[in-house]
């Protein structure tokens, strides 16, 4: 059930950003050959190899589509988040949430592929956004050598020590997790309570800032006072009660959206 | 086992009282008909039926469970609003369906679907109302749910494409399951119901057999309708 | 859709159409009955009210069923001449009940009819 639910979520989340993310390419692409075509001079090279380099003689309309690019791309990275959270609101209350509450499999798996397939989507955005910045900086600079090194060189580190990459992406990925199912949670919350946005939302957004607070206290107590056993992985300084907690929030948060969706969310 | 057992059915909206005490049976087998105006709460206590509200008070059963997610797969539900993607083709409901739940049968849906004129290739953006009620149809009916609930699905629908629904839903009637559907065209609906349950401000002001009812006061259901509801 | 008149529960005048096939011949001794599915289908009404009217009608020893076959219009001539007598009395007691309210009296009304019948054989010839 729960592949068939990913498969399901995959294909509406592909719909849905499908023109997005045409959209994007298309108009970087548009800016890229701007900036390498029409505002470029030989000069613009060491902008990215000299830090505080020579910055007289840059054209504003370069600088400016400069910006307009470096924008789009930290934007496209951003909004698939924001667009999953307004999505799961929207699968809560709008009018295609009655397909949605009526599948008869249980809620937790519901979330969870929505989850897994947020955090694909993650990874393409914030991938683009990053493969843009690269290529804006690499055509832009000539594909100067140092450039080229330095990305050669970051890209080898992380080739070099899997362990430590592979432990990093599934730290990540388990952040990310965790806080979407925090924010879900406050979402089916702030949607238990009223469906109207403008009560839904205040609700939500106090939900959720309280439960960071109560959260980031609690941490900081258990690091201090009880942190059962402190460790070092890789250079990186952990303590167990820390990470044991981590998972408590995970799962509680999801079983606690799960619940409310079966029992306390209406339509 | 009754399809639907539902007693002392409670249901409040913040201050305002939608649902005063209501029950409804539902033997397998039978087309029920629930009739009110506006603001009846029929809309609402098909909710309560399908899991998207909870009552205040009261219980339901469907086949001897209480509403839950267990129940959703017992319950196949139409309801009055756009409910599919605007992105999606007909052939994308149906599979959307099929892999869900499990007792959609494609070849009752294919049928349905060849009967409404309706072409798997469609956009549902690009559907007119009528054939979105209709491909809605196909895929509630395509379920042999035990209990079928139809909200208002001749509303908003030309007097040929009607008819062509009442047909379908007789034709995809599951004869183990029961049907109940809420209306406001009570003249075209009555033919086909075998009892039916008259919902006034929240309460059962009348309820029985359509054809006894229909004998005993002499009058078609429509009639008796309006003489219930005239203020 | 046919339109049931709303003075008589819908199974009888469902009852009265098939009836009134029998004896015009469309449908004849011996052929079978569409299922109770495709008569609500067709009429657009419950299929419990169609069960009612096979029902009555093999009560009224009009039809026979065949398990796992279907329902079938019973053979022999005098089944139907009994009907045939039936429907026939049942609209004329109509039609002369309707006449006396009107005022006719017996003779005028067999001269209505002698007129009738004299111009539908006009119209045939």
């Amino acid at each position: 059930m729960l592949i068939k639910l990913v498969k399901y979520e995959l294909e509406k989340k592909w719909k849905t950003l499908r023109y997005a993310l045409l959209g994007y390419l298309l108009l970087q692409l548009l800016l890229l050959c701007l900036t390498r075509s029409l505002f470029w001079t030989g000069d613009y090279a060491k902008i990215f190899t000299q830090n505080g380099g020579d910055l007289e003689g840059i054209g504003v309309p370069f600088v400016l589509t400069m910006l307009l690019y470096f924008g789009l791309a930290v934007f496209i990275g951003l909004f698939s988040f924001f667009e999953a959270i307004y999505r799961f609101g929207r699968d809560l209350s709008g009018k295609q949430a009655v397909l949605e509450l009526t599948l008869p499999i249980i809620s937790w798996k519901k979330v969870m592929s929505k989850i897994i397939v947020n955090l694909c989507s993650n990874i393409v955005c914030i991938g683009l956004s990053i493969f843009s910045i690269a290529m804006f900086i690499l055509i832009n600079s000539d594909f100067e050598k140092d450039i080229v090194n330095g990305i050669l060189n970051c890209i080898t580190q992380i080739v070099q020590s899997p362990v430590r990459a592979i432990l990093a992406t599934v730290y990540i990925m388990f952040c990310f997790a965790s806080i979407y199912a925090v924010v879900f949670c406050c979402i089916a919350f702030s949607k238990s309570i009223s469906n109207k946005s403008k009560i839904s939302i205040p609700v939500g957004l106090a939900s959720l800032a309280c439960f960071i607070v109560i959260c980031a206290y609690i941490d900081t107590l258990l690091t201090e006072r009880f942190p059962i056993i402190n460790y070092s992985l890789l250079g990186e300084k952990g303590s167990l009660s820390s990470n044991m907690m981590s998972i408590i929030i995970f799962w509680g948060a999801l079983f606690g959206t799960s619940r409310l969706m079966e029992n306390k969310i209406e339509n | 086992m009754r399809i639907l057992e539902s007693g002392g059915i409670y249901k409040n909206y913040f201050k305002k009282r939608v649902l005063a005490g209501i029950g409804i049976n539902i033997e397998s087998g039978k087309i029920v008909g629930l009739l009110g105006p506006n603001g009846s709460g029929k809309t609402t206590f098909l909710k309560l039926l399908t899991g998207l509200a909870r009552p205040n008070a009261g219980s339901i059963r469907i086949c001897g469970t209480e509403v839950g997610y267990r129940t959703k797969e017992l319950v196949s539900y139409l309801p009055d609003s756009d409910f599919l993607y605007p992105w999606m083709k007909v052939k994308d409901a149906k599979k959307v369906y099929s892999s869900f739940f499990n007792d959609f049968k494609s070849e009752k849906f294919d049928e349905l679907i060849e009967f409404m004129k309706l072409d798997n290739d469609m956009d549902v953006k690009a559907l007119s109302r009528g054939m979105k009620e209709k491909l809605g149809l196909s895929l509630t009916l395509a379920r042999d749910a035990k209990l079928t609930i139809l909200d208002e699905p001749l509303n908003g629908v030309d007097p040929i494409a009607r008819e062509q629904i009442l047909g379908a839903i007789l034709k995809g009637f599951n004869y183990e399951g029961s049907i109940l559907i809420t209306s406001q065209l009570v003249n075209e609906v009555e033919r086909i119901l075998d009892e039916v349950y008259l919902l006034k401000d929240g309460k059962i002001e009348l309820s029985g057999d359509a054809e006894e009812i229909r004998n005993i006061r002499n009058m078609t259901l429509d009639e008796v309708y309006r003489e219930v509801f005239a203020c | 859709m046919i339109k049931f008149d709303q003075s008589t529960p819908i199974y009888i005048q469902i009852m009265q159409k098939i009836k009134a096939d029998i004896v015009s011949g469309k449908l004849k001794g011996g052929d079978k009955l569409p299922s109770v599915r495709e008569i609500s289908e067709s009429f657009k009404v419950n299929p419990n009210t169609v069960q009612r009217v096979f029902i009555e009608l093999e009560r009224e020893g009009i039809t026979y069923p065949q398990r796992g076959i279907g329902t079938f219009v019973c053979e022999g001539p005098e089944v139907i001449n009994q009907l045939k007598t039936t429907l026939a009395m049942g609209y004329t007691k109509r039609f002369m009940d309707e006449m006396i309210e009107l005022g006719l009296s017996e003779n005028e009304i067999i001269e209505c009819i002698k007129k009738v019948v004299e111009g539908s054989k006009d119209e045939n010839t």
